[in-house]
């Protein structure tokens, strides 16, 4: 189950990109990523689901992203009874053939979207709660970041440091 | 340009009319298209002496040839207008070899025409009538016998592989007559709706299970100048009414009894004599055979010296025509005099005696078969749920019911069930879309228990509420009444044909048939939802039908990207109506400063709109495009996405998608030259 | 244009790197077999806990890097409203790196540390806005090299530890995987004023501003009371230095999507000082996303 992990700024450019695969076997031999063909489109794809996810991020009452709202539904037919008491994490918010984007969204609008592909024919599989924290941990990455006096919002991260942190944190929490 | 009016003709052969491309379509476009695709049926039988003096004077090669010319929005005489290009050849003076771009450069010149000549009189514009009831659409096709004759052994609607077919012949004449820099947005609109419109209707194709494509008048036409009378008028007039039992393969579901006969006695206008024996012929028919008759003077030595205009082909058509005249283009002129009284006569046709034979008809179903019906129960539901159940009920109609050869079971012509069924869908005709809706619901209880009939009740019922009541529809109610309706016809769809895969096994073909229906229905029903006034409500369904068509139907691949390009409008369309007039000025500044600047600022209007949803799915297009080689396609596509992408930094990585297809038109594009 | 003269991100650990972090022009990477057992990659920056801690500044030291700071803006401006907007645009980079800090702050639960409220009482100083103001002052000074100097010194003597430290990842540096709940987006003006008076000014200046108020004449427009006026109460009767908080009130609620203008004026009644009103002016945009998205 690869993934396609993006941090957009505000003018729709990717601030940090990354692409997480599944470590099979202690050698990490026979890791999965995705096919050539949405590779050249994974991008895009999250690109597209920006608009949905400026929907959601100005809505008082997110859609209950637990698991019974599934993969059907599509996006904007599911039913918003629930109100949560967080509203930076907005589970999945769209789907493409099999593929889920899920979005989280920072105090400060960056917007953290992945595109979980999925390693058979079967539509992806996405863990709310795990997918939530690796989102929560990142957030804090990006803050440390921020921190950082030399750094300036808005550009692309390029630490190595923060790029094996995140990928650390995908290991744990996506592809254990 | 502009005295000339955009006409729904115009708009549907825009292929033809390229100066027109940057006319506005209205948004309930779709709602005309299905006007047409359910308009009235006239057939056309003429005699075979008739048939060939047509062919001698006016080389076409039989009368119902020359009719067809006529169907579509008669009040908009959209073959008269053809008279402004005919005007022009003389400039051109070139033959018809490359006829296209004649008609392109002839197109180009209207403006030089002085606008008085253009007219006799006034013309309607049905592209822009606010009022479905003013405009009335007519179709033409075969005579009966044929069409019983080209009864499918399979119920088929559309033919996947001729829509494919077609659709490959109209991109290659695209793609011929455009460059990449033409204004598409009208024409790839107007290339969807043909699209649309062949897989909707095909008039040729007799439905056992609705009645649109029945013929409602039946036009026998007679040579009264070869000295055809009234004695070979009544000997057609009883062979049309004794098909039901001479003709072997007539169906059990037709009658024509419900046809209107009407004659056509076609004469020389110069003979005076002619014209007597003419009027003589229809008293005659009018008293002893109570059969309405026109006059029609087809010959007139005036016509030589007129104006010859060429025709072109009609807005709407079945498939299996339109395919066959792409494959033999031919070029046919009538003299204008002629073509206007023609025009006339249809309007005669259509006003004086098929609306008020619709009408009598209408209220005369509903009297003997509604009204009783419902006053019997008074509307409770209850009681009726427990007779339509009780078994006098089932006893009945079994009597209405017969097997043909392969054992389908259908209800006969005289039946209750399918009598409804025809004054219903004959309301539809006439838009009394309120009587259509009613008699749809009352219907369907009556059904359950044949699903065949019952899918195609329940999908026109909701066509008929979307159809009527395209402003007052609110997302309550689509929620509520017209998505249910939909997708219970869309079970009971397939439902039907796992049944028929059932009952022979493993015969893949036989299910193809009623998904020729499946498609129909969520390609109608989008179109619909997509005429809506409040499309940020109505896109989600749309989009979620025409996504069930990729992914279940069969269709060609040049059909599916023509999907694919349908779900990028729809997103397009998806605006929160309360941010409508914001988004639409943004794109405004965009096309004064030349496309480059999107205004990224405006935080109200975020998120409310899917303008980066539909680049995608427009992106897509353009990939499958790529791979079926259509390049005029392909750089159509990625224009329209430029001022989305153009601007991110990461569109531009070479090994992404968006820049891979711009590289690979290129090359393309310098391969041509280089050539 | 950032250039590829300081790798922002990256000024920390140069050094002893042999894996290189995301590259823009080429894109995503995928991540690599063994990436498991690859080496940890040392980074003071991220090991560092975003928890507060109670690192107090003296007042005066703080007065006096504020005063550097007006200097070397005032010598370098030609008109005072340059001046001005110099000085919004460094409060403004401050406030909009406080929009985050502050809202993972406030999300931990309380019990998990106790956020005591007591500091910064009279000092105003903190690790951030310190941090910042030190940082300008480095730009501008080629000694300052030597900070990051430290900073590598004292990751290399980690180094050794440096797998054990993954392992105890989340404990010792993270406070998300505390946190279950994220504090809430403000998406109402209303809230995130609130934020703005209560958590940011407890924040910047000890305790909460004196007061806040939605003017009675025009919609968009709202006030923040501070009688105290920390940084400037040594500037008198001028208020072009308190363009710097004005700036990082304006950073802080433009980023989170609520475009603004602020301005200071001074409070003085009869000659007394009363202080500074922060006038904000909200675009008139934000006016309509509110209408349109919760209004009636």
């Amino acid at each position: 189950m690869p993934q396609y992990f993006a941090i957009i700024g505000e003018k729709d450019n990717p601030v940090y990109e990354a692409e997480f695969t599944a470590q099979q076997g202690l050698s990490g031999q026979g890791q999965q990523g995705f096919p050539q063909d949405l590779k050249e489109l994974n991008p895009f794809m999250l690109h597209a689901s920006l608009d949905i996810i400026e929907d959601l991020q100005w809505q008082t009452n997110l859609p209950a992203h637990s698991t019974t709202s599934g993969t059907t539904g599509g996006g904007f037919l599911r039913s918003r009874n629930t109100s949560n008491l967080s509203n930076c994490y907005f589970g999945k918010v769209d789907h493409f053939y099999g593929l889920i984007i899920t979005a989280y969204v920072t105090y400060s609008g960056m917007k953290f979207v992945m595109v979980h592909g999925s390693s058979t024919a079967t539509t992806a599989q996405v863990d709310d709660n795990s997918v939530k924290l690796f989102y929560q941990e990142v957030h804090e990455l990006y803050i440390k970041t921020l921190m950082n006096p030399f750094y300036t919002p808005g550009t692309p991260i390029s630490s190595s440091a923060f790029d094996s942190r995140v990928r650390t944190l995908a290991r744990k929490y996506l592809n254990k | 340009m502009a005295s000339l009016q955009f006409s729904y003709e115009n708009y549907m052969n825009l292929v033809y009319h390229l100066d027109r491309v940057n006319e506005p379509v209205p948004q309930d476009i779709s709602k005309r298209i299905v006007s047409n695709a359910i308009a009235p049926v006239i057939t056309v039988m003429s005699t075979s002496e008739l048939d060939q003096h047509v062919q001698d004077s006016y080389n076409i090669d039989s009368l119902y040839l020359l009719m067809r010319y006529f169907g579509g929005c008669i009040s908009d005489r959209d073959q008269a207008n053809e008279y402004v290009k005919k005007a022009n050849v003389e400039n051109t003076a070139q033959e018809g070899v490359n006829d296209q771009i004649i008609e392109e450069q002839r197109n180009s010149n209207t403006l030089e025409l002085p606008k008085s000549e253009r007219y006799s009189r006034s013309r309607s514009n049905s592209l822009f009538q606010r009022d479905s009831t003013q405009s009335h659409y007519i179709r033409f096709t075969k005579p009966i016998e044929d069409l019983i004759n080209s009864r499918d052994s399979h119920d088929m609607l559309f033919d996947y592989h001729s829509l494919e077919v077609y659709l490959e012949k109209c991109l290659s004449l695209i793609d011929k007559n455009t460059n990449d820099e033409t204004d598409h947005k009208a024409l790839k609109m107007s290339l969807f709706h043909r699209f649309f419109s062949s897989a909707i209707s095909s008039t040729t194709y007799l439905s056992p299970y609705e009645s649109f494509n029945h013929p409602l008048i039946s036009l026998v036409a007679l040579d009264i100048s070869k000295g055809q009378n009234y004695e070979d008028a009544r000997d057609l007039l009883i062979k049309f009414k004794n098909q039901n039992n001479a003709v072997e393969e007539f169906p059990p579901f037709m009658s024509t009894n419900d046809i209107l006969l009407v004659f056509l006695l076609c004469y020389d206008g110069d003979s005076e004599e002619q014209k007597e024996i003419c009027q003589d012929v229809v008293k005659k028919l009018k008293k002893q055979l109570f059969a309405e008759s026109l006059m029609l003077p087809l010959w007139n030595k005036s016509h030589s010296e007129d104006v010859q205009v060429e025709l072109h082909q009609p807005a709407m058509s079945s498939l299996d025509e339109m395919l066959y005249f792409f494959e033999r283009p031919s070029v046919h002129e009538l003299p204008l005099n002629l073509i206007n009284t023609i025009y006339d006569l249809m309007e005669k046709l259509v006003v004086d005696l098929m609306i008020p034979f619709m009408q009598r008809k209408i209220s005369f179903w509903e009297e003997t078969i509604l009204q009783p019906r419902k006053s019997l129960f008074h509307g409770n539901k209850l009681f009726r749920k427990f007779m339509n159940r009780s078994s006098s009920q089932t006893a009945n109609q079994y009597n209405n019911i017969v097997k043909d050869s392969r054992g389908n079971e259908y209800f006969t012509s005289s039946s209750p069930e399918f009598l409804l069924r025809k004054l219903a869908d004959w309301s539809m005709m006439i838009s009394d879309f309120k009587t259509a809706y009613s008699t749809y619901e009352t219907l369907i209880s009556d059904l359950e228990a044949h699903p065949k009939y019952l899918a195609s009740c329940l999908e026109w019922c909701a066509i008929s509420i979307l159809m009527g009541a395209q402003n007052i529809v609110t997302a309550k109610m689509i929620k509520n009444d017209v998505n249910p309706l939909i997708e219970r016809s869309l079970d009971t769809y397939e439902q039907c044909s796992i049944l028929a895969q059932n009952s022979l096994e493993n015969d893949e073909l036989l299910s193809e048939p009623v998904r020729s229906y499946e498609t129909r229905c969520m390609l109608l029903t989008s179109e619909l939802f997509l005429s809506l006034n409040d499309t940020w409500t109505s896109t989600p369904y749309a989009l979620s039908n025409l996504e069930t068509i990729l992914a279940e139907c069969k269709l060609g691949i040049c059909s599916q990207i023509m999907i694919w390009e349908r779900l990028s409008d729809c997103y397009n369309m998806r605006t929160d109506p309360r941010i409508r007039h914001r988004v639409e000025t943004v794109t405004k500044i965009e096309n004064n400063e030349g496309g480059q600047q999107l205004q990224t600022d405006d935080i109200v209007s975020k998120g409310l709109a899917r303008k980066r949803k539909a680049a995608f799915f427009r992106l897509l297009a353009a990939k499958k495009w790529a791979e079926q080689k259509q390049w005029r396609q392909v750089s159509w596509c990625l224009r329209d996405v430029e001022y989305i992408y153009d601007d991110l930094s990461f569109s531009k990585r070479p090994e992404l998608i968006y820049q891979k297809l711009k590289d690979e038109l290129n090359e393309e594009r310098q391969g041509n030259k280089k050539q | 244009m950032t250039d590829k003269l300081i790798l922002p991100s990256t000024s920390e650990e140069q050094s002893n790197v042999s894996t290189t972090g995301y590259e823009y022009s080429i894109g995503p990477k995928q991540s690599l077999p063994n990436e498991a057992n690859s080496p940890y990659i040392p980074s003071k920056l991220y090991s560092e806990s975003l928890v507060y801690k109670k690192q107090q500044v003296a007042l005066s030291s703080m007065a006096f890097l504020f005063k550097e700071m007006i200097s070397q803006i005032y010598n370098n401006s030609k008109s005072s409203s340059e001046f001005e907007s110099k000085l919004l645009n460094y409060g403004s980079s401050i406030g909009l790196r406080l929009l985050e800090l502050l809202n993972i702050r406030a999300s931990v639960p309380s019990n998990t540390y106790s956020r005591s409220s007591t500091f910064l009482s009279s000092n105003a100083s903190n690790p951030s806005s310190s941090n910042n103001v030190n940082s300008i002052s480095n730009t501008s000074n080629p000694n300052s090299t030597n900070l990051n100097d430290i900073s590598n010194a004292t990751n290399v003597g980690i180094n050794s530890s440096t797998n054990i430290n993954d392992k105890n990842y989340e404990s010792s540096e993270s406070l998300a995987s505390l946190v279950s709940h994220m504090r809430c987006r403000d998406l109402k003006i209303i809230d995130i004023l609130q934020f703005m008076h209560g958590t940011v000014w407890t924040y910047l200046f000890g305790s909460p501003s004196n007061d806040l108020v939605k003017s009675s004449e025009r919609e968009n427009e709202y006030m923040i009371v501070d009688h105290e006026h920390m940084l400037t109460q040594f500037i008198s009767n001028n208020n072009s230095c308190d363009y710097f908080v004005c700036g990082i009130i304006q950073g802080f609620l433009t980023k989170a999507d609520f475009p603004c203008t602020v301005t200071p004026h001074s409070n003085n009644e009869n000659g007394i000082d009363g202080g500074v009103i922060y006038l904000i002016k909200f675009d008139k945009q934000v006016l309509e996303r509110e209408n349109l998205r919760y209004g009636s």
